[in-house]
């Protein structure tokens, strides 16, 4: 524990390193001297542009979005004690589809952009109430998570056929628009957007960030953490509501980005340990750092083209993550 | 990938009309021409090669047509509207209207493309629609197999079902009236100085034209430069920080289907920025007439001529320069 604040510092030294690296890349081929100096109020008006209505609020949602994305996933895995459990295994990215691929299909996207993002925040929520319901009603009195876990698989599943029956009926436009969300796009990012994720995010964090010490206990099983004092029952419920909530939002502004929220989780617990005092916030932070910087090559690899980032996370995150798991069996 | 050498290349071939792409086109039908009827009494009337490389042999002119292409269905009807048997849902024409859809263009309904019995279908030679085309051959129906990219596609693809439907002569006059439109498009805007353009097909992701299709040589004809001509792909997809560097004069926005409701997202970041937004330079065009690589080029090339160069240009008759 006497390590938390230390390496929660090292953590954010390195996010904020790739924030400013994010920034000073770009298709366009402006580099970091011109950027400063367009900062600074000298650059030309494309310049300033390029800055502050693309990369700034761009970078900024990637911070967001890998932030809650390494959060939420740490809170499933240690709410469904699971490794395999991430932000998308209770079918949250589903529903969130759902509603994404029928805005772009009906073409409403196009006439009114928000309702992009406000059919996969809705689609999202859809998702999280009816997987809650399920699982509540299969178990009654306590939530079990096995049944829960089911549950979000089955509501998953529906909501897959339900995007495919959508796409088959979609034209060749609308058909890229939304395979482009679902491989994760944080190319729609503006203030507004990253502004009101910040908004939504802050209860979610604040609220599974305090659950540390329960979650603590609930590793050691249920029945063990009641005795020791945790209200399980409670404990369950909040983590859910607020992780759901926080990859509801995210997935809302960005797609559906995935192994963010499987492998940055692991890779803490990999490195220091697994006492969510220090996992919940470093897997903030590493997660913000690491989509920061997979956005990054996303923006740069096909230049002046891009590729969509959650493309770029699973290509990335998967060889990083064996290596870790690799040297972890070592040890 | 993106050499500036490239550009300049692709641009100077591109700007001039070349005076020898219509004679070379012309000349394929009458190669066809020669070697068909020779010698063999059982040899077929009629045969080109598509653009698979594969012989299209019929005994006699085809008269129930089916194209998956929808600019080949505006070649066809233009070079014979009462052949056609059927439509996908992507030929809005009004005299195509009375035709039964047989559904997307990727994915016809092959049972009832069956029942209707072509003579002669048309697919696209590209790679992930060959099977179709498999499938209809399996049928027992001829398949065109076609790849349209720049307008001299458009000439040889005209005289190629000019002579399969037995139109030749009258898709002679129908490249040579595409031809006089288009020369007397590029001579009107001849000696402005370009407009640096960006096309958009598609804006999300945004997606433009490259170098070597119609659309690029259209926007050459109408006195533009197109700002992705350097590009490595035909239809590249673009980052909007690439074209906000590139900030074209002009803007001209493909709308996919005629109900489209304009463009709304040139309110969002990026392209709210460009000049040619800012100083409302842009243009909204039917992604019908634009997109279609078929007879109707010409006639794309004259509203974007009419856009890029204005007022200024109206008044001279066709093949004058002004």
């Amino acid at each position: 524990m006497a390590h938390t604040p230390r390496r929660l510092a090292l953590l954010a030294l390195v996010a904020v390193a790739a924030l400013a690296f994010s920034v000073s890349f770009g298709a366009s081929g402006i580099g970091p001297g011109e950027l400063w100096g367009a900062l600074a109020g000298s650059g030309d008006p494309t310049t300033r542009s390029i800055l502050l209505q693309l990369r700034l609020p761009r970078a900024a949602l990637a911070a967001l979005v890998g932030g809650a994305l390494g959060l939420s996933g740490c809170t499933f895995q240690a709410l469904l004690r699971n490794p395999l459990a991430e932000p998308y295994v209770l079918g949250v990215s589903g529903g969130a589809a759902v509603g994404a691929v029928a805005v772009v299909v009906s073409g409403l996207g196009v006439v009114l952009p928000w309702t992009l993002p406000a059919g996969a925040f809705l689609g999202a929520l859809a998702a999280m109430a009816l997987v809650l319901e399920v699982a509540r009603r299969a178990s009654p009195g306590r939530m079990d998570m096995r049944v829960l876990i089911l549950s979000g698989v089955i509501v998953g599943a529906f909501f897959n056929a339900v995007i495919l029956l959508l796409l088959s009926l979609a034209d060749v436009e609308s058909f890229r628009s939304a395979i482009f969300w679902m491989m994760g796009n944080l190319s729609g990012a503006d203030w507004g957007s990253t502004g009101l994720l910040a908004l939504l995010l802050v209860p979610g964090a604040l609220a599974v960030l305090s659950l540390a010490r329960a979650f603590n206990l609930l590793s050691r099983g249920e029945e063990v953490a009641f005795y020791l004092g945790a209200s399980v029952q409670r404990v369950k419920l909040t983590a859910y509501t607020a992780a759901s909530l926080m990859v509801a939002a995210a997935v809302a502004a960005g797609g559906v980005i995935g192994f963010v929220g499987l492998i940055v989780p692991h890779a803490v617990r990999l490195a220091w340990g697994n006492d969510h005092r220090l996992l919940l916030p470093a897997s903030f932070l590493a997660g913000t750092a690491f989509l920061l910087l997979a956005d990054t090559v996303a923006r740069l690899v096909v230049a002046p083209a891009e590729l969509p980032t959650g493309v770029v996370t699973a290509v990335a995150g998967v060889p990083f993550f064996v290596a870790l798991l690799l040297r972890g069996g070592r040890r | 990938m993106y050499a500036a050498d490239h550009a300049r290349a692709g641009t100077a071939t591109a700007l001039r009309p070349s005076p020898t792409l219509p004679i070379a086109a012309l000349l394929v039908p009458v190669l066809f021409a020669a070697c068909a009827p020779a010698g063999r009494p059982d040899a077929p009337a009629i045969s080109v090669v598509d653009d698979a490389g594969r012989t299209v042999a019929l005994a006699a002119p085809a008269r129930r047509v089916f194209s998956v292409v929808p600019s080949l269905t505006e070649s066809v009807t233009a070079l014979d509207p009462g052949v056609l048997v059927a439509r996908t849902r992507f030929d809005r024409a009004p005299e195509l209207a009375h035709l039964p859809s047989l559904g997307g263009s990727i994915q016809p309904n092959l049972e009832a493309l069956a029942g209707l019995e072509p003579d002669l279908v048309i697919t696209w030679a590209d790679g992930s629609q060959r099977s179709l085309g498999e499938r209809v051959s399996a049928l027992g129906i001829p398949v065109y197999r076609a790849d349209v990219q720049a307008i001299a596609d458009v000439r040889s693809h005209l005289h190629r079902l000019g002579t399969l439907l037995g139109r030749a002569e009258r898709a002679a006059a129908v490249v040579d009236s595409l031809d006089l439109a288009l020369e007397s498009v590029a001579a009107a805007v001849h000696g402005r100085e370009r407009v640096d353009v960006y096309y958009s097909v598609w804006h999300d992701p945004p997606q433009t034209t490259g170098p070597g299709t119609f659309i690029h040589e259209v926007i050459e004809y109408a006195g533009g430069r197109n700002i992705f001509a350097d590009a490595a792909r035909s239809w590249p997809q673009v980052s909007i920080e690439a074209i906000l560097r590139r900030d074209p004069d002009a803007l001209v926005i493909a709308l996919p289907a005629p109900d489209a409701p304009g463009a709304p997202w040139l309110e969002a970041p990026g392209w709210r920025e460009l000049r040619a937004v800012r100083t409302g330079r842009y243009l909204m065009v039917d992604g019908d007439l634009f997109n279609r690589p078929g007879p109707r080029v010409a006639e794309a090339a004259r509203r974007m001529a009419r856009f890029l160069h204005g007022a200024r240009w109206r008044t001279p008759p066709a093949g004058s320069p002004s």
